[in-house]
């Protein structure tokens, strides 16, 4: 029996010890509790530690990709973004919409395989009965009446599935023409193109079909963003570390299909060292 | 057994624990409150985002006075700055503050600006769920659906603090998964490798002031 008590003493302490040690402490609780300056030392510190940074912006090749995105932005403001804000100016909205409409529609396919390389049984069914739906009722996909029927758009490629089986995206990479990416989504990039039956199709065509497919999507894509990247330009100190930044907290969010994480580590201090992140 | 008879009482132990009505009870309490609190910030925005009398200037300018009411811009800035903030001299606190107040606002106008020739868009915002962090239930995060013509756009993420006087404020707000402090952050901390905090201010000067 008293061996029993000194065990069950021993517990307790243990258990104690335990709550009080937990890192319970939060960033914000940094900023805002009375003993300001004991803990904004504390934040301070957390918030100058180099170990906070975002490790997610890997970006080995920096000066290298700083090169390429030079490149790309002159040929933007060069060809596309001429051409985008012509094709904006002529065609009008619903026009831009049906076409847009259409394009996604023939996403299915690559979206479709993706759902299912996941086993999201779910988004799988929705992507079908969207495309059912569309290129029927939507007359070839021509309008969207599957996102009014509860049906709504989602994306999927290879560099998703590869990421939700623990495949890690590597460093940032600035493609020529293609942007922002990493070696995970350069190859999920290749397999989808590979894998969708529309590139095999267009084998058979003539190059003019071949060429005039792969300009419209790349002109209604550009369409799209004309007034986010505007804003973002005007507004950013260094639009390359801000495209940087906006292109991996948007693939992540994909990759997450949206929700963002239960337990919201990237504003937990206590998580954050583990993680490597800012917060 | 007596390995047992432990088990047993560590786990009454800790049910007892996490059960205790009281920080449940308090916890329920300070997030309904938070909840409360971000609804009526979305409600505010809405009525600005949604009218049909105020022009765009005048929506930017009813924007700029709810988050002046509603945000934290010094801890904002703090954040954004990070291992930078030391470096910002206390004459130039204010100035910092005020263009990263301009900044938001502006960020935050743009995402419900519309073309003038797309069809106008009515929006809404579903708060669905709120979790507390920290020890002392000062620090949440809500996250809710921003709704366009009645369909989901994107998700919400906004992230509150209770501050010293006890009022709820913004620090930061994630629209498709991207947050705001993340992404300045990262911009000023490459801007600031190779410029000065005074380079920073005056680029801000110039775009936001």
């Amino acid at each position: 029996m008293q061996i029993l008590s000194n065990k069950i003493q021993k517990n307790v302490v243990l258990i104690l010890v335990l709550l009080l040690a937990w890192p319970s402490y939060s960033y914000a609780d940094a900023f805002m509790s009375p003993d300001a300056d004991k803990n904004s030392e504390y934040a301070v510190n957390i918030v100058e530690s180099e170990s906070f940074e975002f490790t997610e912006n890997y970006d080995p090749l920096e000066e290298t990709n700083r090169k390429i995105f030079s490149f790309n932005n002159s040929i933007d403001k060069g060809i596309l973004k001429p051409v985008a804000k012509g094709y904006r100016s002529i065609v009008p909205e619903p026009g831009r919409n049906a076409i847009r409409n259409f394009l996604h529609n023939l996403e299915t396919p690559t979206v479709l395989i993706n759902d299912m390389l996941q086993g999201s049984s779910d988004r799988a069914g929705n992507t079908l009965n969207r495309f059912l739906i569309n290129s029927t009722v939507g007359f070839f996909g021509l309008s969207d009446p599957a996102t009014d029927m509860g049906y709504p758009r989602h994306t999927e490629d290879f560099a998703q599935t590869l990421a939700v089986y623990g495949v890690p995206d590597g460093p940032y990479i600035v493609s020529p023409f293609f942007g922002p990416s990493t070696p995970r989504h350069i190859t999920g990039r290749i397999v989808d193109f590979a894998a969708h039956p529309l590139t095999w199709y267009m084998q058979e065509q003539d190059a003019e079909a071949r060429y005039t497919y792969g300009l419209t999507e790349t002109l209604v894509a550009r369409e799209e963003l004309l007034d986010v990247l505007d804003e973002i330009e005007v507004s950013s100190t260094d639009y390359y570390a801000t495209i940087r930044n906006l292109y991996r907290q948007r693939r992540i969010d994909e990759i997450n299909n949206g929700v963002p994480a239960n337990e919201p580590s990237e504003y937990s201090i206590d998580t954050a060292r583990d993680l490597n992140l800012v917060f | 057994m007596k390995y047992l008879k432990n088990v047993l009482f560590l786990l009454s132990f800790i049910i007892i624990y996490i059960l205790n009505p009281n920080i449940l009870s308090a916890n329920t309490d300070i997030c309904d409150n938070t909840i409360s609190f971000i609804n009526n910030i979305s409600n505010e925005t809405l009525n600005i985002v949604n009218s049909e009398k105020f022009t765009s200037n005048q929506k930017r300018y009813h924007l700029s006075d709810l988050l002046v009411k509603n945000a934290d811009f010094k801890t904002m800035g703090k954040v954004v700055l990070g291992r930078y903030s030391r470096k910002l001299p206390k004459e130039k606190e204010d100035q910092y503050i005020r263009l990263i107040q301009n900044m938001v606002t502006q960020m935050i106008h743009s995402k419900f600006d519309t073309n003038v020739d797309e069809v106008k868009a009515t929006y809404a915002i579903k708060n669905r769920n709120c979790n507390s962090k920290g020890s002392k239930n000062r620090e949440f995060l809500v996250d809710g659906d921003l709704l366009k013509n009645n369909s989901k756009l994107t998700s919400i993420r906004w992230w509150i603090i209770i501050n010293k006087t006890g009022e709820y404020k913004v620090i930061d707000i994630s629209l498709a998964g991207v947050s705001l402090a993340l992404q300045k952050r990262e911009e000023f901390s490459s801007f600031l490798s190779k410029n000065s905090i005074d380079d920073l201010i005056n680029n801000l000067s110039e775009k936001f002031e």
